[in-house]
């Protein structure tokens, strides 16, 4: 079936799918990269870049024989490092709510660039991962390849993960972090915790998810999503409607109800509260007068900079005449005769001008006098009307 | 200045001698406020209609206003009613009345928005609300007043609505306003308001007739108008679509789906019932389409049209409620199912799309004996009406 709804994000099937499939090629050229990167024991997989340089220090550290000291003040930079780690998770994991949040779902929302999916798919596909990607306990396998102090663990999506060991309980945290956010997510999407089936066939044939005709799924979740968002706007405009009945002062905020029209650069959407939109009216009004003062001031500056280098220029002149033997110019040059011709011209057309206005003016009243005196015919036996 | 007993019929009716052009909202003497409201809301420059009639309303004259859809009529009003307003008398002091309730609404919108800085308080007093809330808000205390003459004419005689203050009374759509059938509304409202109260008439479309008539509730106004050949625009394309049969208009229809979504599309149908079959049909057919016209409650209209002008549906089909005045401007598509009944709808009709210097294309389904109508339009216009291009999705 064609998709004929209106708004659906899904209406962007037809960009550019040969960027999707470079992207897809690329994202497969570096999980190669990676699977040979993990067979000759350096790992680079997930962890972020500060701790990918601690884990070499790590191994440089296994190599030497390190003291007690050594090793307390690496703690030490751990906990630093993992403290600003947690930040970036942190902030990752508040944008994961917001973008659960939003209602769409993740993988065909306008703002997602990252297949969440395709990723775990890809997952599914390796021999390396043990548990499956609807698993939500960890599991913790001792890797084989590198010393005992680094864990293998899977996490909630079915990732797997390395770290160390005594890191483990972090990590367990926010997995388990990891895993409300998601079930937070599937809920507010309407799905169970079953894997999805609106992903990429990262295998087969390559198709988006709104082009899947028979995937009744994505069709109904994305008309279900939309028809919420819609009732939910619907909501709004019946609530802003109420509030208009009740209040003394409706302003253009309060009847604008989505609509969808481009203002003027200058435009501010001022609060329907009425008490917010006073104290924004006087900071615009403040803002606005500071700027005119800062204009004025610049004009001022601008005006006694080109009137000192007038003063420059004329005193430059003078000491040139000086040497000369020339007296020095006046301040008020005595006009040319032509500039006293001009003037009288101008003079006289100004009077003209002024007659020419004041002879209009005279007929304009004249007029007005009469249309006054005028009754039309719908104002006739009105009460109070001059007949 | 035409008098009473005098014939007119014979008088063409031209533009006012020495209507000044002013160029820039800057050279206007407007008040600070409200100038900013005008840069704010998106206009930059006056468009004609805007350099010669503001300044005769502020004065106080009365004035025939006419210029092409879409050029900013409303505008063109809306800022000479707030230049002329005293904010601090909580008195109705301005009456502008429309034909259709969404137009009040919008135009009630319009005031607001230009008046946001100005702290200006409109009310939109239409039919098929809640009289209550209505008295209510009248009572409060209104600058001004955009309705619908039906209700607006009942506030009055029921002293809600009082008028002594009015100094101004503006008719939107002014040759509708003054057709048959709203024109003893329009007396009856008129007797109300103080004697020799400013009167301003807005059209697109002023026939002779209008014009005519004007002598009786207008003193020595000032005349703006636009000649029939200059009346549409070069931005709005005009193309037609001949069927041989009733029936294949449906299938034309679906043929085009795909283009009137690309932006926003307006298809007018000629009767209420029409409006009803066609949408059941096109939904039928699995299209999305929302539907609107005059037989349905208000509060369902209300809601359409704000769906509408949110974006949230794209495609509306519509009776002549929505030929007049009523700016989305979104709207770059509009389809005459139906021829429309006389020369003026037409201009009205295809003026939803291509607002103001944007781009629009109108497209007439016509039956054999269609086109006929359609070249008298064409010439009455000077305009011109082709057959539809294959490729008419480019012109959107």
């Amino acid at each position: 079936m064609k998709n004929r709804t209106m708004n659906d994000p899904n209406k962007r099937i037809d960009v550019n799918l040969s960027s999707l499939l470079s992207l897809k090629a690329e994202l497969l050229r570096k999980h190669e990269e990676v699977s040979k990167a993990k067979s000759s024991h350096i790992v680079g997989d997930f962890v972020p870049r500060k701790v990918e340089k601690h884990s070499e220090k790590m191994t440089k550290s296994k190599n030497t024989t390190t003291t007690a000291n050594n090793q307390s003040s690496e703690s030490y930079e751990d906990s630093e490092m993992l403290n600003h780690s947690k930040k970036i998770l942190e902030a990752k994991s508040k944008f994961y709510d917001k973008m659960s949040a939003m209602g769409g779902s993740l993988n065909s929302d306008d703002n997602c660039l990252v297949m969440f999916n395709q990723k775990k798919q890809i997952g599914e596909g390796n021999s390396r991962y043990e548990s499956s990607s609807s698993d939500d306990s960890e599991t913790e396998t001792n890797d084989k390849g590198e010393s005992g102090e680094w864990v293998e663990y899977t996490d909630c999506l079915g990732r797997t993960r390395k770290c160390l060991k005594e890191d483990v309980e972090f990590f367990k945290k926010k997995d388990g972090e990891l895993a409300e956010t998601v079930a937070e997510r599937n809920k507010s999407n309407g799905i169970s915790s079953e894997p999805s089936k609106w992903f990429f066939d990262t295998k087969g044939d390559f198709k988006l998810p709104m082009q899947i005709g028979d995937s009744k799924d994505d069709d109904t979740m994305s008309m279900m999503s939309k028809s919420s968002k819609i009732e939910e706007i619907r909501q709004n405009w019946e609530k802003q409607e109420a509030e208009n009945v009740t209040k003394d002062y409706v302003h253009y905020q309060g009847v604008l109800f989505d609509e969808a029209r481009t203002h003027g650069v200058g435009y501010y959407a001022f609060s329907t509260d009425e008490s917010e939109r006073a104290k924004q009216q006087k900071e615009l009004e403040a803002i606005r007068l500071k700027t005119l003062a800062s204009q004025k001031e610049r004009e001022n500056q601008r005006m006694s900079r080109e009137k000192i280098i007038a003063e420059r220029v004329k005193a430059a002149k003078n000491r040139q005449r000086a040497r000369l033997g020339l007296p020095p110019l006046e301040d008020n040059p005595e006009p040319t005769e032509q500039e006293i011709v001009d003037k009288t011209a101008e003079e006289k057309r100004k009077k003209k001008e002024e007659k020419a206005k004041r002879k209009k003016e005279q007929l304009e009243q004249l007029k007005d006098s009469e249309r006054k005196k005028h009754v039309r015919p719908w104002d006739k036996d009105k009460s109070g009307v001059l007949v | 200045m035409a008098r009473r007993g005098e014939d007119l019929s014979n008088v063409e009716f031209e533009t006012s001698e020495d209507v000044e052009v002013i160029p820039t909202f800057n050279s206007m003497g407007l008040r600070e406020e409200l100038l900013r409201a005008i840069y704010a809301y998106g206009f930059e420059r006056p468009s004609a209609i805007q350099q010669r009639s503001i300044l005769p309303i502020i004065k106080g004259r009365d004035v025939i206003a006419q210029a092409q859809s879409g050029t900013g009529k409303t505008a063109t009003f809306s800022i000479s009613i707030l230049q002329s307003l005293d904010t601090t008398l909580r008195e109705t002091q301005v009456l502008c009345l429309s034909p259709t309730r969404e137009l009040a609404v919008q135009i009630q919108k319009v005031i607001l928005a230009l008046g946001d800085f100005m702290n200006v308080q409109c009310h939109a007093c239409i039919g098929g609300t809640n009289l209550g809330e209505d008295i209510r808000k009248l009572d409060y205390g209104q600058h001004i007043v955009s309705g619908t003459p039906g209700r607006v004419f009942d506030m009055i005689k029921r002293r809600v609505l009082r008028t002594r203050s009015i100094k101004m009374l503006v008719l939107d759509e002014a040759d509708e306003m003054l057709n048959k059938g709203f024109k003893e509304q329009i007396y009856d409202v008129y007797r109300y308001l103080p004697p020799a109260t400013q009167v301003c008439l807005i059209s697109a479309t002023l026939p002779h007739e209008i014009l005519e008539m004007t002598s009786k509730f207008m003193t020595d106004p000032i005349r703006i108008l636009v000649k029939r050949d200059e009346l549409t625009l070069e931005g709005i394309k005009q193309f037609f679509v001949a069927v041989e049969r009733e029936e294949w208009k449906f299938d034309t229809l679906c043929d085009l789906y795909d283009t009137l979504t690309i932006t926003q599309a307006v298809i007018f149908c000629n009767t209420k019932r029409k409006v009803d079959w066609l949408t059941e049909k096109m939904r039928e057919a699995n299209f999305t389409v929302s539907s609107m016209h005059g037989d349905m409650p208000q509060k369902e209209r209300d809601e359409i049209m704000k769906e509408f002008r949110s974006g949230q549906s794209r495609v509306l089909i519509t009776t002549d409620v929505w030929a007049r005045g009523i700016d989305v401007q979104q709207v770059s598509l509009v389809i005459n199912y139906d021829l429309p009944n006389n020369r003026e709808l037409y201009i009205h009709r295809i003026g939803r799309s291509g607002r103001f210097g944007r781009k629009g294309v109108a497209i007439n389904f016509v039956k054999s004996d269609d086109i006929r109508i359609l070249r008298d339009i064409e010439q009455y216009y000077s305009t011109q009406i082709d057959e539809m291009p294959m490729n008419v999705a480019d012109l959107i």
